[in-house]
């Protein structure tokens, strides 16, 4: 059960947002796990099972807050470290969040599930209902989207900015 | 080396990588010189999926502390709910008992009552009869 914190919190982090809450949903979720660990054991697709109810959990805790002044965490930018040593670094990582920001819906969850909490197709399978070569197709089509993307952004040949 | 790190790319391009596979060439490409869109992508990534410090432990101290807690209180209901039935024994127990003995005091003043109303009963007195006739055919008595 303890693996899955650290892919569960970047899923946890994009649809709730505030930190404090992520830890407090974090911990009642983890909880509820440990209270239906047979179940857990008995899963054929652990993963699955856990990302799901993690998933579940975070929509009805969003359906019972109150509207929120902000927008949702999914439609932030990603997150960079106000302290990077580099100025130079940090807006090539904001451009990369403004990339994956802008991508169909099914690219960028497809895409976030993979790259930053590390799911695997069955775990993805299981969060999505989608087919495993269907998830690839999207994974392969959003990756390619986003390096030609970057690409259009950044001459990584010279190491200059295009849009500057 | 670099062309082995190619054919990756280009099957991680591709949506074929394992998640195992796809950690080496992150860590590849990190490594390596230069800039690319793939070291990027993957700085942000990484940074993304990072716990903050403590995290983990933060959260196991709690959810371990809430499962104690609940253990403990499992503990003290079954403890209480022990100790409810056996003092419901107990009652019903000693309840019969008590029960029983009432009977046997009931059965006693029963005796007693019927003794005492034995004796106070005045005896039957044999009713006075006249004989009017009798032969060996009719018998005629008046009480």
């Amino acid at each position: 059960m303890w693996p899955y914190t650290r892919k569960l919190y970047p899923m946890m982090k994009r649809m709730l947002g505030n930190e404090e809450e992520i830890r407090d949903a974090l911990q009642d979720l983890m909880l509820k796990l440990w209270n239906n660990r047979e179940k857990l054991r008995e899963c054929d697709n652990p993963g699955g099972y856990v990302f799901t109810a993690a998933r579940n959990f975070c929509l009805d805790l969003r359906k019972r807050q109150k509207p929120r002044l902000v927008t949702i965490a999914g439609d932030e930018p990603a997150r960079i470290p106000p302290d990077g040593p580099d100025p130079d670094a940090r807006e090539k990582l904001w451009h990369v969040s403004q990339v994956m920001r802008n991508l169909p819906g099914k690219y960028r969850e497809v895409l976030e599930m993979r790259e930053i909490e590390g799911l695997s197709f069955d775990e993805m399978q299981a969060l999505t209902g989608h087919g495993i070569p269907y998830l690839r197709v999207l994974l392969s089509r959003s990756r390619i989207k986003v390096k030609e993307e970057l690409e259009k952004i950044y001459n990584y040949e010279r190491g200059t900015c295009k849009t500057a | 080396m670099k062309e082995e790190r190619v054919k990756q790319l280009e099957r991680y391009y591709r949506g074929e990588t394992s998640l195992e596979e796809e950690k080496l060439l992150k860590e590849e490409i990190m490594a390596a010189e230069g800039n690319s869109p793939e070291k990027d992508f993957f700085s942000l990534c990484a940074g993304e999926s990072q716990l903050p410090p403590g995290l983990e432990k933060e959260i196991f101290a709690k959810v371990d502390g809430e499962i104690r807690r609940k253990r403990t209180r499992i503990r003290l209901y079954s403890l209480i709910s022990v100790a409810a039935s056996l003092a419901l024994i107990i009652t019903l127990y000693s309840g019969y008992r008590t029960g029983q003995k009432n009977e046997v005091d009931f059965q006693i003043i029963e005796q007693a009552l019927y003794n005492v109303s034995e004796i106070l009963q005045p005896e039957l007195e044999e009713p006075e009869m006249l004989v009017l006739w009798v032969d060996n055919n009719v018998e005629i008595i008046v009480n």
